[in-house]
């Protein structure tokens, strides 16, 4: 073991005044060739994308100082939020939605069946105000206003009964892997809350990339983060008039705001996207925007239209099914409350 | 959640937040952006834009203008005879396209009937990268200029950032796909161009074209015969003297004929040729659909058509020409030719029609044939046969649409030099372990070689190409089966999936120190931190044996966590995964919020006195590649049989102390350094090697010890 010994690096017993000095300097080093390398390195700045998520416009915006990882992290996310569109588009005749709306049936991917689940847990906590197969309807307004002259009170009321008939979403199941609608003739719209769904998952891929300042408009916004400078986000809320009149500020945070005014089917708005699934006639007459905030944007999304069409009173106890979520509702009349 | 009232906005600094806040350029909110721009809204109309300067570019020398209705919206170029050469259109008026911010640019450029862009540039943007930067400005013209001349759909596609210039990209990229977009509505919409699905020859479109240019375009074929040439043929063929229709002229340089061809299908050729299109409207009407055609015309003694297909005795057969295709002739008769006169190809011109059934494949090459018939005394008849190929020049052939690429096959194009250099690094590497016996026996070259590729991976790897393998990677690959990622997905970071790959291979083979000791720029960061340390003679410190067997455990918790949590609930993933700082440290150059900066921090501080102390002890991806260690075929690292026991000379200079006393190395805990095959191969450190070093120089000083006699000692040797 002499051996050893002669060869081992000689070790200090204590710590001369000398070396304690050396590693304050060496430690107090390593912030300085820190700051050295922020400075040395491009300033972040936000990079951004503007394009069209499910037929909306979408835009997503990273703060990053690597524009190419930047820029390239964009066309990844872009590549997932086309894959989504794949299961979710009403208009891409192969997605999983679209196959489910003309077979009755599909084997469902992870993502449909999440979409689905959490669509039934909205239903559930608002005594069915929020429905996503209100499509049967969707589509009978749409054929009713493509006619010219059409009458602008809406479809006539046997065939709203008609429709309503195919409005149920207690008979959408998903289970093994497949989903399935209970009845002939219904059909699912997603269009209320797979926007949100699709906010998550870019902003959940974004969050792992370790983006600390990004917004996230896939169709609904979700922030992460706050500004660089500490701030919060603004987003601003459009009501009725067109006019983004109120703002509401998001850190770490998910905004969905929902209203009549989205698409009409004519000009007087009285007819609109939003319906009720009880009655079949567009919903929204006491509130006419309303702008939910929770951790996730497909919860905040489902949640803004269920709260549209069960109206301002309802809102608090289908808020109280998921803790931490915000609602601001605007009315009729231009006055507005938070919730 | 802060809802502001309206009310509120008006006190001064809710004013100038909202003022900074309007500045920054990344508030969407919701801004009616359209409502911002006047020229957006109402543009001029398009031949007010097209300023001389504007003109310059997109279509230099254009003779006259004029404004065509559309659909779409254009301006039509016009020759001096008043034919339309083709259309300049705007992408503003065509498709309203958008780039970089919500507000569309306006980018004009000119397309020709064969849908060669004459010319691009963009008039109005407002790009926040481009918009008042001449210097980018400028450089996004140079690659608009960079159409001319090609297909609308075929376009050189533009450089990807950080190569081009930051933030243009996306508008230039944006800038192509509406020049293509915008020229395909106007060649259909204006041009009548039919849609295609497959290689298909053009039978709508003409385009005024001079003689010379059908010649030079490969759209007339001729062969050019005189009476010597004939008179050779004759005797090749052993009919010398036999009877010609048409004799042979006395001067054998004098011409016998010059036959000419095209295939006429395509209007450009037949209309031109023959000056009008009578020709080509008859055969419409009397023809089916999809019939080819081919014009013949011939000068001198002998002419192309004769006179027997006028003649039931010879079966209205136009006996001078056949066309081959293969196996297939085609044979023309009285009524499937019709004479027209003399034209550009000679004093006699005919046309021939093939029926649409008749298998004829006009985009496959063929062969014209000129017959000269030779009747011998006893009026039997040779046949003299001059073929000429012909192929369709590809003008006349539509293409379809291609197919979009995906993402990823332009991201592999780009990043081939990246993909060059990291192939390089990577073979570098490769060698390294190949030879490493050899390069660890200079100890002087393995420190430089060590260093240099560890200051590679942490410069280039790290800082440069942006390629830090992390955890994040593993759970999107663990992930893959389960969330049905798009392959594109993996596919849009080039070198990372190289290094996947490369990683994959390596754990097989050797372990995982081939990336965490060679290829992890974070782990090259602290490996040469603490050297710097080492230099400066900074206290080190290690935990004992026993202690550190404890601490190699945290690691793997630290990972089975963010695995599970990935499935069960990715948001506390994310942030357990913020354990790894190397998004902070690398990938974002320590740019991002104190804390995560503070601890990226205090790891290098660690670092600096403790060998690789997150690597070792903490890191999550390292430990996925401990764990899969275990798998690998070969052990590299040679050892000997006094390797602990009795001697610790390895144990005791391996840096990161994953030799165990008993002198066994644990790969899952090696970063494959070579330090201590350095020591292994060092014949004045390792002991057993200077033992037998003193031998043999004992052995030249003086004579060898009798056999018998015992060997000295081990202990003796090194006392001595």
């Amino acid at each position: 073991m002499a051996l050893v010994e002669t060869l081992a690096p000689t070790r200090p017993t204590g710590f001369s005044r000398r070396q304690v000095f050396k590693v304050l300097a060496a430690t107090a080093a390593v912030p300085v060739g820190i700051a050295g390398m922020r400075w040395l390195s491009p300033e972040p700045t936000f990079h951004e994308w503007n394009g069209v998520v499910m037929g909306g416009l979408g835009s997503l915006a990273l703060y990053h100082s690597d524009a190419g990882f930047a820029q390239a992290t964009i066309a990844r996310m872009i590549t997932e939020v086309r894959r989504l569109e794949g299961v979710f588009s009403l208009f891409e005749p192969g997605s999983e939605i679209s196959r489910l709306n003309a077979d009755g049936a599909v084997a469902a991917s992870r993502d449909l069946r999440a979409v689905l689940d959490l669509s039934r847990a909205v239903s559930e906590a608002s005594g069915g105000a929020f429905d996503v197969t209100v499509q049967a309807l969707w589509r009978l307004y749409e054929t009713h206003f493509a006619e010219p002259g059409a009458n602008p009170a809406g479809p006539p009321a046997e065939a709203i009964r008609a429709a309503v008939r195919l409005v149920d979403y207690t008979a959408v199941e998903t289970a093994g892997g497949r989903a399935r609608l209970g009845r002939t003739g219904m059909s699912v719209t997603l269009n209320a809350i797979a926007q949100g769904y699709i906010t998550d998952r870019v902003g959940d891929l974004l969050r792992n990339e370790g983006f600390d300042h990004v917004v996230v408009r896939l169709g609904e916004t979700r922030v992460l983060g706050a500004r660089p400078d500490g701030e919060p986000w603004l987003v601003g809320v459009r009501d009725v008039t067109g006019t983004a009149s109120r703002n509401v500020a998001l850190i770490d945070r998910s905004l969905s705001v929902s209203g009549g005014y989205g698409t009409v089917f004519e000009a007087s708005g009285q007819a609109n996207h939003i319906f009720d699934p009880d009655t079949g006639r567009s919903a929204g007459d006491g509130v006419t925007t309303v702008a939910v905030t929770a951790d996730r944007a497909a919860i905040a999304d489902g949640l803004s239209t269920a709260i549209v069409v069960a109206g301002e009173a309802r809102a608090p106890a289908i808020l109280a099914a998921w803790p931490g979520t915000e609602a601001l509702v605007i009315r009729g009349d231009g006055t507005s409350a938070a919730l | 959640m802060a809802f502001a009232s309206p009310s509120s906005l008006h006190t001064a600094r809710n004013a100038l937040v909202l003022a900074v806040w309007l500045f920054a350029l990344f508030i969407v909110a919701l801004i009616d952006p359209a409502a911002a721009n006047e020229y957006v809204d109402n543009p001029p109309p398009l031949i007010d834009r097209l300023t001389p300067e504007v003109l310059a570019v997109v279509w230099p020398g254009a003779v006259s203008l004029e404004t065509v209705e559309g659909p779409p919206p254009a301006v039509a170029v016009l020759d001096e005879a008043g034919e339309v050469e083709g259309y300049i259109f705007s992408t503003l008026d065509v498709i309203h396209a958008r780039g970089f911010v919500p507000t569309p640019f306006d980018a004009i450029a000119g397309v020709r009937a064969d849908g060669t862009i004459t010319g691009a540039t963009q008039v109005f943007n407002r790009d926040t990268f481009v918009y008042r930067d001449a210097e980018r400005t400028a450089l996004l013209a140079i690659y608009l200029s960079s159409f001319t001349g090609l297909a609308y759909n075929q376009l050189t596609a533009a450089p990807r950032a950080p190569d081009f210039v930051d933030g243009t990209t996306i508008t230039a990229r944006a800038m192509r796909g509406a020049i293509t977009d915008s020229a395909r509505i106007v060649m259909r919409g204006l041009f009548g161009a039919p849609v295609v699905t497959e290689p298909t020859l053009d039978r709508e479109v003409y385009l005024p074209r001079t003689m010379d240019e059908l010649w030079a375009d490969g759209s007339i074929r001729s062969i050019a015969l005189t009476n010597g040439d004939i008179a050779a043929a004759l005797e090749a063929a052993g009919a010398t003297g036999y009877d010609l229709d048409t004799n042979l002229a006395a001067d054998p340089d004098e011409l016998y004929i010059d036959f000419r061809f095209a295939l006429a299908t395509p209007p450009t050729v037949t209309q031109n040729i023959l000056g009008s299109r009578t020709l080509i409207d008859r055969i419409a009407s009397e023809y089916p659909e999809g019939t080819n055609t081919i014009l013949f015309g011939s000068n001198g003694r002998y002419n192309f058509q004769g006179v027997k297909f006028q003649n039931a005795s010879s079966g209205y057969r136009l006996e001078r020409v056949d066309v081959t295709q293969g196996d297939n002739t085609f044979e023309f008769f009285r009524d499937t030719f019709i004479r027209a006169g003399s034209s550009g190809l000679g004093a006699y011109t005919g046309i021939v029609a093939i029926a649409p059934d008749s298998g004829f494949d006009p985009l496959q090459p063929f062969s014209v044939n000129l017959h000269v018939l030779a009747t011998a005394p006893d009026g039997a008849v040779t046949t003299l046969t001059f073929p000429t190929a012909y192929q369709v020049p590809p003008q006349y052939v539509l293409l379809p649409e291609p197919e979009p690429e995906p993402l990823w096959v332009s991201t592999w194009r780009d990043a081939t030099p990246q993909l060059i250099v990291l192939g390089i690094a990577l073979t570098v590497l490769t060698l390294i372990f190949i030879f490493q016996a050899r390069l660890a026996q200079y100890r002087r070259l393995h420190r430089w070689v060590r260093n240099g590729f560890l200051l590679f991976t942490l410069v280039w790897i790290g800082y440069i190409a942006g390629a830090q393998f992390s955890i994040i990677h593993v759970i999107n690959y663990l992930k893959a089966p389960f969330e049905g990622l798009d392959l594109g997905f993996y596919l849009l970071e080039p070198l990372i999936f190289v290094l996947a790959i490369y990683i994959v291979v390596s754990l097989i083979l050797i372990g995982r120190g081939v990336f965490c000791g060679w290829l992890c720029p974070f782990g090259a960061l602290q490996e040469l931190s603490h050297k710097v340390g080492r230099f400066l003679r900074l206290p080190e410190w290690n935990p004992s044996p026993r202690v550190q067997q404890w601490m190699w455990l945290p690691k793997y918790g630290i990972v089975f966590f963010i695995v599970a949590t990935a499935f069960l609930a990715p948001e506390i993933s994310a942030v357990a995964a913020e354990v790894e700082p190397f998004k902070t440290a690398i990938t974002s150059t320590f740019g991002r919020p104190w804390f995560y900066v503070a601890y990226a921090g205090a790891l290098l501080v660690i670092g600096l006195f403790s060998e690789r102390f997150f690597c070792r002890f903490l890191c999550p991806l390292g430990a996925t590649f401990a764990l899969l260690d275990r798998l690998h075929l070969i052990d590299l690292l040679k050892r000997r049989p006094e390797c602990g026991s009795p001697c610790h000379l390895c144990e005791r200079s391996c840096p990161v102390r994953a030799i165990k006393p008993t002198g066994e190395i644990v790969t899952a805990e090696c970063f494959q350094c070579l330090d201590c095959q350095v020591e292994y191969h060092d014949d004045r450190r390792c002991p057993p090697l200077a033992k037998e070093r003193k031998v043999r120089e004992r052995a030249t000083t003086r004579p060898a010890p009798p056999l018998g006699q015992p060997v000295p000692a081990f202990a003796r040797t090194v006392e001595a």
